[in-house]
């Protein structure tokens, strides 16, 4: 029979007592009650089908959950207030520092249309760095509890819909206007114009590169088999090597910009595990700010492997980090916190 | 009934994300009530929580079949 007891120990680091018995406890239930049957039937796939899907309704029901506690009124204490504040205020220096360099050179009139066009291409990034350092400088002493996480969810949760939102209808349209209005500038400079026919990865929306990447069947084509041996399939639909190589990386973009969206909600997460872990403020700080230096680092690390690893596992390889480090500590938290309930 | 039979009985209208969450604030609102079951026998094995609609509940799902009904000709013009 499946166990469902770790994914317990870890829940219960996270939620509170209430939401352990009316909504973790019943759908883990049912999981290992479906989990019986499939075993039962002694059909494998029907197992694996089942756990799936109930993981899969479990992280959705939470999310769902969280996003409800957070709409439902939160009292703000100091320390929230703290986080929110320099959350905010580093995400508007980095915007801005990240935004400056396109409008060193340009007119006045120019500089305003860049700005306006190179602001939302600087979010993504702003937005977890500036969640991170938030995290970093509003956690304070005597708030090392399971209250942090009501903290930083807000901050998570709506960082997250904003990069989701900005990746979807702010970027694109601002690339394709930051390109245009580049070109602009050279032609006014007597400089040759490149001549693009089509516009590219970074002027379409997450759903125009998910409906380009289901045209190129790409899915198909993308297995590390599949480049070192194509199949029949695959070599009619790219006979050539930088066919399949644009698809590849068509889909790589996709998984890494949606990685990318969910990265506020990836800290989110590794913050409240560390405190889950670590009782002492500074130390808890410093273990926090490794991890995220380390994080950064993940992304220039898959960036780079991403010929050798197929596009998916590349895109969410930071995130997928982050999830299982977060694991680990909130599991081990368990052993070495166990008064995190109660820690204000 | 348990919530595996609400989402099975609903033919997909309900989600396993959402009936949880769903049947949770029902109960704060005091359309339902529930209870826990004790946990099976077998080794290892959770609880199950029973759902059941109380007396408001009922009421309040008769008022909003009559509302549909009324209102459903009202958009279909």
């Amino acid at each position: 029979m499946t166990s469902t007891r770790w994914i317990r120990v870890i829940a219960a680091r996270i939620c509170g007592a209430a939401t352990m018995e009316r909504l973790v406890v019943p759908i883990l239930a049912d999981i290992e009650l479906e989990y019986r049957n499939a075993v039962r039937s002694g059909r494998v796939r029907l197992r694996r089908w089942v756990l799936l899907r109930g993981y899969a309704g479990f992280c959705a029901a939470l999310t769902i959950h969280a996003v409800y506690v957070c709409a439902s009124g939160l009292r703000l204490d100091e320390p929230a207030k703290r986080t929110t504040a320099f959350s905010a205020g580093a995400f508007v220096a980095l915007t801005f520092a990240l935004s400056l360099p396109p409008l060193i050179g340009a007119s006045s009139f120019q500089r305003a249309h860049l700005a306006l066009y190179s602001v939302p291409q600087t979010v993504l990034l702003s937005i977890p760095i500036g969640l991170a350092f938030g995290i970093l400088c509003g956690w304070a002493s005597g708030t090392n509890g399971r209250a942090m996480l009501r903290r930083v969810l807000v901050l998570g949760i709506a960082g997250t819909l904003i990069a989701l939102a900005t990746a979807e209808w702010l970027l694109p349209a601002a690339s394709q206007g930051f390109r245009a209005t580049v070109n602009r500038r050279l032609a006014e400079a007597g400089r040759p114009v490149p001549r693009f026919a089509t516009r590219g990865i970074a002027e379409r929306s997450l759903s125009e590169l998910a409906a380009l990447v289901g045209k190129a069947t790409v899915r198909r084509a993308v297995s590390t088999t599949e480049r070192k041996s194509p199949s029949p399939v695959t070599r009619k639909r790219f006979p050539t090597a930088p066919e399949l190589m644009a698809a590849e990386h068509l889909q790589f973009r996709l998984h890494q910009r949606l990685a990318l969206c969910l990265a506020a909600a990836a800290l989110t997460v590794l913050a409240v595990a560390v405190a889950s872990a670590i009782a002492r403020r500074n130390l808890a700080r410093a273990l926090f700010a490794g991890l995220f230096v380390l994080y950064v680092f993940g992304w220039y690390v898959a960036e780079a492997a991403a010929p050798a690893l197929s596009p998916a596992v590349s895109g969410w390889l930071p995130n997928a980090g982050v999830v299982v480090v977060s694991a680990v500590l909130l599991t081990i938290g368990s052993v070495l916190r166990p008064d995190f309930d109660r820690a204000r | 009934m348990y919530g595996l039979e609400l989402v099975a009985a609903s033919r997909g209208e309900l989600k396993r994300g959402t009936v949880y969450v769903t049947l949770g604030r029902m109960e704060e609102k005091g359309y339902i009530r529930s209870r826990q079951e004790d946990a099976p026998s077998s080794a290892g094995g959770l609880p199950r929580r029973v759902y059941e609609p109380t007396a408001l509940g009922r009421r309040v799902c008769e008022a909003w079949g009559l509302v549909r009904q009324r209102l459903a000709p009202r958009f279909a013009r």
